[in-house]
């Protein structure tokens, strides 16, 4: 139970960490006149931003994934058939 | 060059290809070979219907001119996903639960199954879409402009020349409003579905996706390292390009707003709610979705910018920075890329288009068709179910073209009005309107029905008042004039600047506002209403998803539900220990509940258990929940709630009779009180008797042990002594008859009659009873103004009785050298008022409130040979009492007392006798 | 003449009745009919002991009683409380205020004379004035 509520708090803190790093004032830090790796900065912070937040819910998932098995049962039967025809 | 023919001819086979595909996935999904097709990464890629043909040209040119605020649009929904387990999870599983069919269908479900809802919010979705089919219109018929007069020199690309068919822009983008329609009514509308899934479409757009994505990424890579020179050099012609990226207020109130609004569209727009929830086969297709659509997004984001910033700097000024993504590789003569560019482009027009309109069409024929239909006896065939389904169809391919055709007028009506991404923005800020409603429906168990749809109108109203409403202002001079000066002049309500809100963005402005309204409206209406049965039912079923039982999945296998569920279930009704010997009475051999499905038999024994103790409809319902996963119908609800009325009634009569046992009991409390408290007057009563009867009773022992003791006393003393002894006896006589006398009095017992008496007559009676007591003690009696003919209503005996102790009161007392009375007798009003003046003593202030307790003499003249009980007063004020008047003591000037007698006067002044008969 | 008795009552039948007995017993007496003057008549006359009523207007025996046991002049002087009120109540009161004895009307006659015999100190009965000791009684 335990861990279930710290996966769930680290899944709260996912998108609203997100917010608070894409937003101002946070954002505004970013937003200077430097280049890095070729990419102006505040190009670069969003997409390290954005990459980083993809791999953080990557990571997560899987965890929170055997939450949800533990919540959803496995379906086993096939989903009735559509009756319609192409025409 | 490329040919007009060339450019149809490829449309026309990828969409014969796209067709393929939906029917080879139909085909496979009805043999159940449909692992695929229902894999999570299918279902991302249809997701990314979200990626229109504003992502796929429209964001470079917002790229273009505002820089990096094109990245806001995928930043929301990127926010929104990685937040899945706290919102979209529970808006899948919400939506398996119900059944839910659209956005729509949510709403109204949420909030007591309200069609009046489900009609708003479709009537709202149609409005918002309609800019947003518009949009894709545009691009394509622009896209098909460039493509086919690239012919032209680089340098004439801006002005994009007459078209081979010399089709205007309005008649080529109604061709293709009229053939997406024709493809989508194909697409969506060959069956109906019971779940609204639809297979093969989502096949298709996720083909789309695959298409748009590589196309898009085939011209960035072309654009950035065949003529940027890769990502720093391409970066480095920014400030040239006139993309100013590090712009102060990029990140201001316009950065936060479309991070909003796209955050709420991804959730809102009634396609990527179609795909998300309704098409959605398993929720932990999510789980998949949650990183990998974002990472759709970062990818198709990636080249936005460099592919702007090249077109700004290498195309010609004055080129359309929407149609870089295809005008950039004509200009360097790519014609094999620029086609499959427009392929990609098409391909996110007509996949927006297509989901978009079915979705919207579900919308139309689910909430306000048949709805109609229903209602009307003309529908045929209602038994069979297939003249329904004949008539869902046809209305879902009406609306399909319907939608088409608006978004074809709402283009004709804005023709050549700017860029791509401010018509998306507005049916963004439209769609948003949603949101607190859906958060509400999601979250929040006390909004109601009213409270949406007072939230939902509020806000739709602002937004077309101060979004779609000025859109119109380029092609129409009379709402340019409102946005200026408001209607009729009134700067309040300019559509852009409400409340002279002055100064803010026109998008942040009206989503400021529209939002503002929406939620202040829904909460503040939903404060003050109630949700119906129905209405708290739903809210439980919505906001507690979660913490009911595996509901959500059963919908699907009949046979899924385990004993274990069935466990679970039956002790959240009735409590774990007794569920947990239900059971074992039930199915005593059944150790593995885990695994072990319930027979028919053990169902219907349970459900009998349950119906004891919650009601045989409840208990059907509750189990229907968990077995079959059978949404709750109405009128199993409607019986439910006549049970639950039940014992409500039964719980109000219960909480009724406590009630009254209660006030029963507080009144026997107070009876208890005031008996106590009259225990307690008897007891000071009793008390005082006893020192009453104790004095004279004193006198007369002591006086007859000195008569027995000493029969020498001169025979004047001895005469003195018995007289003492026969006065004090006759007091011990008058007094105990006083006490009886007041006692009845107290009782109530009114041993007399009232009838019109003569006052005046009844005064010189009391005063000549009076006149030994009055000789005796020098008194001379005055009477004053003795009225004649009036008459009070009494007993003549007792007011007689009330004067003569009042009279001798005033000569027992008055000590003065002339001792007078004056007895004064007038009327006032409907009473008579008789007082008695004397110029004794008076009454010392003191004692005016004891004066008319019982056994209160007052100052007592210890010389007069006072023999008064203390009771004469309390027993006239009482027979006045008696007889509705009243006895005062009034405050005179100085020397004397005064007492005041009020009596009702007799109605009429009828003679006694005439009263008596 | 300093009397031997002051008696404290305000009704007629009854201190005509005391004084009668009294002097018969050969004390003499003085009376007064309320508090006010009964606390006059302490100080001027100095009587040898008081028959207090309880029962008196505007000023209760009780509180007369109360003022003379304050006094130090008067705080040994032998009082006889006289009530009507025949009450455990009223007894525990006087005693509690310093009376030195207590006789609840109606009375026998000699059953006053008895009492003021001790309240006086002259234990053997006698006819006559005691000699002024003014001892207090020890009851």
């Amino acid at each position: 139970m335990r861990r279930r509520r710290k996966l769930e708090f680290l899944a709260f803190l996912l998108p609203v960490g997100g917010a608070i790093l894409i937003l101002p004032p946070l954002v505004l830090i970013a937003n200077a006149n430097t280049s890095i790796f070729g990419f102006p900065a505040i190009v670069a912070y969003l997409f390290a931003v954005w990459l980083a937040l993809i791999i953080a819910t990557y990571l997560l998932q899987h965890k929170l994934g055997s939450l949800q098995d533990i919540d959803t049962e496995p379906e086993t039967q096939p989903a009735p058939p559509d009756s319609g025809t192409l025409k | 060059m490329i040919s007009g023919s060339l450019v149809i001819a490829t449309a026309v086979v990828y969409v014969i290809l796209l067709f393929a595909l939906a029917y080879w996935s139909d085909l496979m999904a009805r043999r159940g070979q449909d692992k695929l097709l229902r894999s999570p990464l299918v279902f991302t890629l249809a997701i990314s219907v979200y990626c229109t043909s504003w992502t796929f040209y429209g964001a470079v040119g917002s790229a273009a001119r505002n820089g990096l605020e094109f990245l806001a649009i995928y930043l929301g929904p990127t926010l929104v996903f990685t937040g899945w387990w706290f919102g979209l999870r529970k808006l899948v599983r919400i939506g398996h639960n119900q059944r839910i069919t659209s956005v729509a269908d949510l709403i109204s479900s949420r909030f007591g199954k309200s069609g009046r809802l489900a009609v708003l919010v479709t009537l709202m979705a149609v409005v918002g879409i309609t800019p947003y089919i518009a949009l894709q219109l545009k691009a394509i018929a622009t896209s098909l402009r460039v493509i086919l007069g690239s012919g032209f020199d680089g340098d004439e690309l801006a002005q994009a020349g007459p078209l081979p068919q010399s089709l205007d822009d309005i008649g080529l983008a109604f061709a293709i409003a009229a053939a997406m329609a024709l493809f989508s009514i194909l697409f969506g509308t060959r069956n109906v579905n019971a779940n609204e899934q639809h297979h093969g479409v989502v096949a298709a757009i996720a083909f789309e996706a695959i298409v748009k994505l590589i196309a898009l990424i085939a011209v960035g890579l072309f654009v950035v390292f065949s003529i940027g020179g890769g990502f720093e050099a391409t970066y480095a012609r920014a400030g040239d390009a006139g993309i100013v990226l590090n712009a102060t207020d990029a990140f201001g109130p316009r950065w936060l707003t479309i991070t909003i609004l796209s955050a709420a569209a991804i959730i809102c727009l009634p396609r990527q709610f179609q795909i998300t929830v309704v098409e959605n086969a398993d929720e932990r297709h999510l789980r998949t979705a949650s990183w990998a659509f974002p990472l759709y997004l970062l990818g198709i984001s990636i080249f936005t910018l460099p592919i702007a910033i090249i077109g700004q700097s290498v195309l010609p000024a004055g080129s359309d920075p929407d149609m870089f993504v295809l005008t950039l590789p004509l200009a360097y003569d790519q014609q094999g890329l620029a086609l499959f560019a427009f392929i990609g482009g098409f391909s996110s027009a007509t996949s927006m288009i297509i989901i978009a309109s079915i979705a919207l069409s579900i919308m139309i024929s689910n909430h306000i068709v048949v709805p109609i239909a229903l209602r009307s006896t003309k529908v045929p065939d209602h038994e069979s179910g297939s003249g329904m389904t004949r008539l869902v169809l046809t209305s879902r391919r009406i609306s399909i073209a319907v939608v088409l055709l608006l978004g074809f007028i709402y283009f004709w009506l804005t023709a050549g009005s700017g860029a791509l991404a401010p018509i998306g923005l507005i049916s963004f800020a439209g769609v948003a309107q949603f949101l607190p409603a859906i958060i509400a429906a999601l979250y929040w168990r006390d909004a109601t029905a009213r409270g949406a749809l007072a939230g939902l109108l509020v806000g739709f109203a602002i937004w077309g008042w101060s979004s779609f409403l000025p859109s119109f202002a380029t092609s129409s001079e009379q709402i340019a004039a409102l946005l200026q000066a408001g209607p009729w002049g009134i700067g309040f309500l300019r559509p852009q600047a409400l409340l002279g809100l002055d100064g803010l963005d026109p998008l942040v402005h009206s989503v400021f506002w529209s939002l503002l309204g929406n939620t202040i409206a829904l909460i503040g209406v939903s404060l003050l209403s109630e949700n119906n049965a129905m209405g708290r039912l739903q809210a439980h079923l919505f906001v507690d998803v979660f913490k009911q039982s595996t509901g959500g999945h059963a919908r699907y296998l009949d046979s899924s539900a385990t004993l274990n569920d069935l466990l679970y279930m039956t002790q959240r009704v009735l409590g774990a220990e007794p569920a947990k010997a239900l059971f074992a009475k039930l199915a005593p051999h059944n150790k593995e509940l885990e695994a072990t499905p319930p027979t028919p038999e053990f169902i219907s024994k349970l459900e009998k258990e349950l119906a004891g103790s919650i009601g045989a409809a409840s208990a059907h319902v509750v189990l229907g929940q968990v077995i079959s996963g059978e949404s709750i119908t109405f009128e199993e609800v409607l019986q439910m709630a006549d049970e639950t009325q039940k014992i409500l009634e039964y719980s109000q009569r219960l909480e009724h009779t406590t009630e009254e046992l209660q006030s029963t009991t507080s009144k026997l409390r107070a009876a208890n009180q005031q008996l106590r408290e009259l225990d307690q007057q008897k007891d000071e009563f009793l008390s005082q008797v006893s020192h009453e009867v104790r004095t004279p009773m004193t006198a007369i022992r002591s006086f007859a042990e000195i008569l027995l003791k000493h029969d020498d006393l001169e025979s004047g003393q001895r005469q003195r002594f018995l007289n003492t002894i026969h006065d004090e006896s006759m007091r011990l006589t008058s007094l105990l008859d006083e006490i009886l006398d007041l006692s009845a009095l107290e009782r109530g017992e009114t041993l007399w009659h009232n009838e019109p008496v003569e006052i005046g007559a009844a005064l010189r009676r009391a005063i000549d009873v009076c006149t030994p007591l009055t000789n005796q003690h020098n008194l001379e009696v005055r009477p004053k103004n003795l009225t004649e003919d009036v008459w009070v209503v009494a007993n003549t005996d007792r007011i007689c009785q009330v004067f003569i102790n009042l009279i001798s009161n005033a000569a027992k007392y008055n000590d003065a050298a002339q001792p007078f009375v004056e007895i004064d007798t007038r009327t006032e009003g409907e009473e008579l008022l008789v007082d008695f003046s004397d110029n004794g003593p008076g009454i010392a202030r003191g004692d005016r409130e004891i004066i008319f307790d019982k056994f209160s003499r007052g100052k007592r003249d210890p010389e007069s040979s006072h023999s008064g009980s203390g009771l004469g007063l309390a027993i006239s004020l009482e027979i006045l009492i008696k007889m509705g008047g009243s006895l005062k003591l009034l405050s005179t000037g100085g020397r004397g007392a005064r007492f005041q007698v009020r009596l009702p006067l007799a109605a009429s002044r009828v003679r006694a006798p005439l009263e008596r008969a | 003449m300093k009397p031997d008795i002051l008696i404290v009552e305000d009704e007629p039948s009854i201190l005509s009745s005391l004084e009668f007995i009294l002097r018969h017993a050969g004390w003499t007496t003085k009376s007064v009919t309320s508090g006010e003057a009964a606390l006059l008549a302490v100080n001027t006359m100095a009587p040898r002991a008081v028959i207090l009523d309880v029962m008196l207007p505007r000023q209760s025996g009780f509180e007369v009683l109360k003022k003379l046991r304050q006094d130090r002049r008067t705080r040994d002087l032998p009082i006889l409380i006289l009530t009507a009120k025949g009450q455990q109540q009223d007894k525990r009161t006087a005693e509690g205020l310093g009376a030195t004895d207590f006789v609840t009307k109606p009375y026998a006659n000699a059953e006053v004379v008895e009492a003021v015999r001790h309240l006086l100190g002259e234990v053997p009965p006698q006819n006559g004035p005691a000699s002024d000791t003014g001892g207090e009684p020890d009851r």
